[in-house]
């Protein structure tokens, strides 16, 4: 049977208290105790997390789906959220059969990074990695493997979190949550996640919605914020190709050779088009990136990997003949079910779309040779170059 | 075997020579202040590489001086006469100029404009010049009494909105009084690429933060006329006004199948919060919108690109052939010739935009200027 590999399934906690178990004495305090404060998590706190009377530790998710953000009978039965239930989530998220990994990547905890306090959103963080290994990544489920979040709003003590809670053997890639600094990430105030990253073998997870929530300055739509949600979920995919564009043309992968990037939740469909405006610009304006050395598209044929979510209904027939014009799509593509969102796929709808000779690897491969399982060791990672933002002498 | 039909292209770029031919058309209130450059004819741009002059063909400036696009006899000679062109529309240098903070300049501005472009190049003999009108698009009621006042000239053929000014994509209902002027005189409207990198500017040019070179500000350039197309639907711009037809000019085509699948995979959550949409997105798309080709993507084979194009089905009735003279990425329209699908040419280079732009009658093949009246 093929092995199937799930690249992202989303966890959380059940209240905003499961996790100041984990936070600090002082800031639990700041937080408060239930009950300690009238009318808090309440009307103004939408990320519904908080419990009755404290303040809410996560910036606030302003575009909510309509049709409801989770699929159905994903609640748990103690009335926690969708991916709050450990048990719950073993019955529905890794049922299918041939799971055998599961990567749990967070829900809105992973807008932490974007809290306007920076000194809080570094605490909810390590709280999150800590509560992420003692309540899913102990002995609950050998199957089940962690991202660490990182505090990308102070990125060098974000690459500290990566190198403390990144030498946990379950944890085998890192997720960038919201755009705290609110650039595109390629920027070079970055580069220190990547560099601890790419130290530690581990690839980095970009997903989707870091540019929406309400303190993030970045905008997660051009030409104008979205009036409605449909907009947001539309054009969402547009802030992961700039992000992508950016970390190509910043040099990310020439500084730091042996890292990878996924791009989760912002579907697929779109590559084709973006590799093929990148390189014909590539063509006229390299010479404002003297430091690559390829076309656009191969970095992200090496270094990129995209997952196969959300997957739009459009006949199978003309997605493939779509997928065909970039023809290594096949070996970038990783299945991911995103549960318990509402758009969630499974493996036998990623199957249809593909022709019979791709499926191990979309399915499980890619996947295999992405994140770093305690399992399989890394390569070395190759040493990195300092040759990105040097403009050469023009001495002809 | 070459395409030998008429052809019409969508977007050129034309320009005035030096301050003194435009200070004319300004008023007297305005005008002394702009010569003496207290107020330059245009916004301060954000800093990208080549916004300030250089993104042209160094070949197109006219031996007689000026900037690209200010001389009828160089693009007569350039673009008009060897490929074959019976009609252009003109469509200044995108509009930024008016893309000022003070909206009583900015009117000043774009009034300036609309004359001196109906004065110096829609009254020419050469009866292939057409036109855009600009909008001026701060105070949309301003806006379309400028549609009403210039509009009826025969040789305008669309409004052009060229900056975001309220920072809000174009569908927004504060931008309607637009449409309903548009539609009243049989405008079709156009969204120029771009729009928001000029200083004071809140509709970001990029999703995810501000994009620090050319290379990546030009290959996500799309992402806003992708958003104006989806508010357009969101807020029943093609409800309000049945027969107001959009064009979307210089962001490539290939993005169209994602967009339209994405748009239609949602129409659940879209019509949850609109009471506008009526229809599935890409209905509205195929009736009414079409895209300019240029730049038309380079894909390393032929079939990548028309297989991209062909997965959506349809496409042959949207696209109209632009070649986008003088700017730097010109298509040429050989060059558009040898990539699209041969059974293509005929709608692309001329029958979609002629049925876009409500002309009725045939257009001969293109005279050349020389056999044009003088």
């Amino acid at each position: 049977m093929t092995e199937i590999i799930d690249a992202l399934v989303h966890h959380t906690w059940a209240t905003q208290m499961e996790l100041m178990e984990f936070m600090s004495p002082g800031w639990r305090e700041f937080l408060g105790k239930p009950e300690s404060l009238p009318n808090a998590g309440g009307a103004w706190n939408t990320s519904a997390f908080a419990a009755a009377g404290v303040m809410p530790a996560l910036p606030t998710n302003p575009f909510r789906d309509p049709a409801g953000d989770k699929r159905p009978g994903t609640v748990a039965a103690s009335g926690g959220p969708a991916g709050s239930d450990v048990e719950l989530l073993r019955v529905q998220a890794l049922h299918a059969p041939g799971i055998s990994r599961a990567v749990l990547g967070f829900d809105v905890g992973a807008l932490a990074p974007t809290h306007p306090n920076p000194w809080l959103a570094l605490e909810v963080v390590r709280a999150a990695n800590d509560w992420s290994i003692a309540r899913w990544l102990s002995g609950q489920d050998n199957r089940l493997y962690g991202l660490v979040l990182v505090p990308n709003q102070l990125p060098t003590e974000a690459a500290s979190e990566i190198r403390r809670a990144g030498a946990h053997p379950r944890m085998v890639g890192v997720l960038m949550g919201g755009n705290g600094m609110a650039r595109p990430f390629g920027h070079p105030i970055y580069h220190p996640i990547y560099e601890a990253a790419h130290e530690l073998g581990l690839p980095v997870v970009v997903s989707a919605g870091g540019d929406a929530p309400a303190d993030t300055l970045s905008h997660p739509t051009a030409g104008g914020l979205p009036a409605t949600y449909a907009e947001y979920r539309i054009l969402g995919a547009g802030a992961l190709m700039s992000h992508l564009v950016s970390m190509v043309a910043q040099g990310v992968f020439e500084r730091f050779p042996g890292l990878r990037v996924v791009i989760a939740g912002a579907g697929f469909t779109w590559l084709p088009s973006v590799l093929f405006r990148f390189d014909t610009n590539f063509k006229a304006l390299r010479r404002e990136v003297p430091w690559l050395r390829d076309l656009p598209s191969e970095y992200v044929r090496r270094h990129v990997r995209l997952t196969a979510q959300p997957l739009d209904p459009a006949p199978v027939e003309r997605v493939r003949r779509l997928l065909a014009t970039v023809p290594w799509m096949a070996d970038i593509l990783c299945f991911a079910s995103a549960y318990p969102n509402r758009d969630m796929v499974n493996p036998d709808a990623v199957c249809r779309l593909l022709p019979a000779r791709h499926r191990d690897a979309v399915l499980g491969a890619n996947a295999m040779a992405l994140f770093r399982w305690p399992d399989r060791r890394p390569a070395p990672a190759p040493p990195a170059s300092d040759a990105v933002g040097a403009m050469p002498s023009g001495q002809a | 075997m070459a395409y030998t039909g008429p052809r019409i292209d969508a977007d050129v770029h034309h320009a005035w020579r030096d301050d003194a031919e435009l200070l004319p058309y300004i008023p007297t209130r305005w005008r002394q202040a702009v010569a003496d450059r207290q107020f330059a004819i245009g916004p301060a741009m954000m800093s990208y590489p080549h916004t300030a002059g250089v993104n042209k063909r160094l070949d197109t400036y006219p031996p007689i001086g000026g900037p690209p696009g200010s001389d009828v006899a160089t693009m007569q000679r350039q673009l008009l006469d060897p490929h074959n062109v019976s009609r252009v529309v003109l469509g200044f240098d995108v509009g930024l100029n008016a893309a000022v903070a003070n909206p009583y300049l900015a009117l000043a501005l774009v009034q300036a404009l609309n004359d001196w472009s109906i004065d110096r190049w829609l009254s020419q003999a050469d009866d292939r010049l057409y036109g855009a009108l600009l909008a001026p698009t701060h105070v949309p009621e301003e806006a379309a009494a400028e549609i009403r006042r210039v509009g009826g000239h025969p040789r305008i053929a669309q409004v052009l909105l060229p900056w975001n000014s309220l920072g809000r994509p174009f569908g927004h209902p504060v931008y309607h009084p637009i449409y309903a002027a548009a539609e009243e005189l049989g405008l079709p409207i156009a969204i120029h690429a771009g729009g928001g990198e000029v200083a004071m500017s809140t509709g970001q040019t990029a999703a995810g933060g501000v994009m620090p070179t050319r290379l990546e500000f030009h290959t996500v350039l799309p992402q806003t006329s992708q958003h104006h197309l989806l508010s357009f639907i969101t807020h029943g711009v093609f409800e309000r006004f049945p027969n107001l037809r959009l064009m979307l000019s210089e962001v490539g085509v290939t993005w169209v199948p994602w967009l339209l699948w994405s748009m239609d995979a949602s129409v659940d959550e879209l019509r949850r919060e609109s009471d506008w949409v009526r229809r599935l997105p890409s209905e509205y798309f195929f009736e009414r919108v079409c895209l300019t080709t240029q730049p038309l993507e380079e894909t390393p084979q032929r079939s990548q690109l028309i297989e991209l194009l062909e997965a959506v089905g349809g496409l042959e009735d949207v696209l109209c052939f632009a070649s986008d003279y003088p700017h730097w990425d010109t298509d040429e329209p050989n060059y558009v010739e040898r990539r699209l699908p041969e059974a293509w040419l005929p709608k692309v280079f001329y029958e979609n935009a002629r049925r876009f732009f409500g002309w009725d009658t045939e257009l001969p093949p293109a005279a050349t200027s020389a056999q044009a009246p003088a």
